[in-house]
């Protein structure tokens, strides 16, 4: 092949990156080269050919890409101990909170189980509590026990009045 | 209004998907087409280019310059394709799909599609290092120093290689187009 400093320059003037000045020798040299024409002709073919290609995209790509995507390690993750899915889901349902909050609901979850136990054995417990415990301990825990057990009462001697009335009112 | 990749990919990094899958959406043609290119098989672009945007989200801190997106980009695509043929031993890739037409055949009744198979089959017979040159330059528009960063040579190699790639293809092509006009 000859020519190939023109022709670098032809490569060089198909990309854009060739100067006026340079240009325009190129040209010159181009009406009188025809190998050169040749070349430059063939060039300009291929890149009008390459325009006109079409490629269509695989949409099975965007399915796997975007279901790979939760499956993936993040980098602030990674530091992280990789676990199970197993695991994974047992730790995202685990709750954290802060030492005094943890002690408060304890205790609240054991009074609360003591005035339920106390619904449920009312008569033992309070007869068992009052009389073994000294009496300044004494009044506190019968008053809890008061406390839990009227509405009961109030309610069921309630409705007893109530459907008193009812037959009264019928008879 | 289209969102800059720089923004995109700050948000990406800071965790967001849908900034990931927007960048996705922009450049999957792009790395599609330069895959398909370089390895002329369409099954194996297609698992070439998963592997590139599973990487891209993995390494997302990687990315220390986001004005450099596009450049990362492809030079993740780039080294997908070489280990690619590394993994097959093979840097002329076996054709199928880009280049299934044989050049000698029926040149008299060339059409669009023929003319399009005739470049393919020629950018498939130059060696790796000249087809992805080519391929970055033609059909990308990249600058020669964007193809220099993707591939990690100068800016004078670059024109150096698209000038060997272009002159291989000429010999190659040369022929069959006078054949055809």
């Amino acid at each position: 092949m000859c020519c190939s400093d023109k022709q670098e320059r032809i490569t060089s003037f198909i990309d854009g990156e060739l100067s006026t000045h340079d240009q325009m020798e190129l040209f010159k040299h181009l009406t009188t080269c025809p190998d050169c024409q040749s070349f430059i002709n063939v060039m300009i073919r291929m890149r009008d050919i390459q325009k006109r290609e079409q490629i269509n995209y695989p949409a099975e790509i965007d399915e796997t890409i975007l279901s790979h995507l939760s499956s993936v390690q993040h980098p602030w993750r990674s530091e992280a101990p990789r676990t199970t899915p197993a695991q994974a889901t047992r730790t995202r349902h685990r709750i954290t909170l802060p030492i005094p909050v943890a002690i408060g609901a304890a205790f609240a979850a054991i009074i609360i189980g003591f005035l339920i136990s106390g619904i449920f054995y009312r008569g033992s417990g309070t007869s068992a509590v009052t009389t073994n415990l000294p009496p300044q301990y004494a009044q506190p825990t019968a008053v809890i026990f008061y406390y839990s057990m009227p509405p009961l009462e109030v309610t069921s001697t309630a409705v007893v009045q109530t459907r008193n009335d009812n037959k009264q009112q019928n008879y | 209004m289209i969102i800059p990749d720089d923004e995109l990919i700050k948000a990406f990094r800071d965790g967001n998907d849908i900034a990931f899958i927007t960048l996705y959406n922009r450049y999957k043609h792009a790395i599609y087409n330069f895959c398909l290119k370089m390895l002329a098989n369409s099954d194996t672009a297609k698992d070439a280019v998963q592997c590139v945007f599973l990487k891209v989200y993995e390494k997302r801190d990687q990315l220390q310059q986001p004005g450099r997106f596009r450049s990362w980009l492809f030079a993740i695509a780039r080294n997908e394709c070489i280990s690619n043929f590394r993994k097959n031993k093979i840097f002329s890739p076996l054709t199928d799909d880009i280049a299934e037409t044989s050049p000698d055949s029926s040149i008299s009744s060339v059409d669009r599609d023929r003319e399009i198979a005739l470049v393919n089959s020629a950018i498939i017979q130059l060696d790796p290092d000249l087809r992805e040159v080519i391929i970055l330059r033609e059909y990308e528009n990249l600058s020669y120093r964007e193809v220099g960063d993707i591939v990690g040579i100068p800016e004078k190699t670059v024109k150096s290689r698209l000038f060997r790639a272009r002159q291989m293809i000429y010999e190659i092509l040369k022929p069959l187009f006078s054949e055809r006009s």
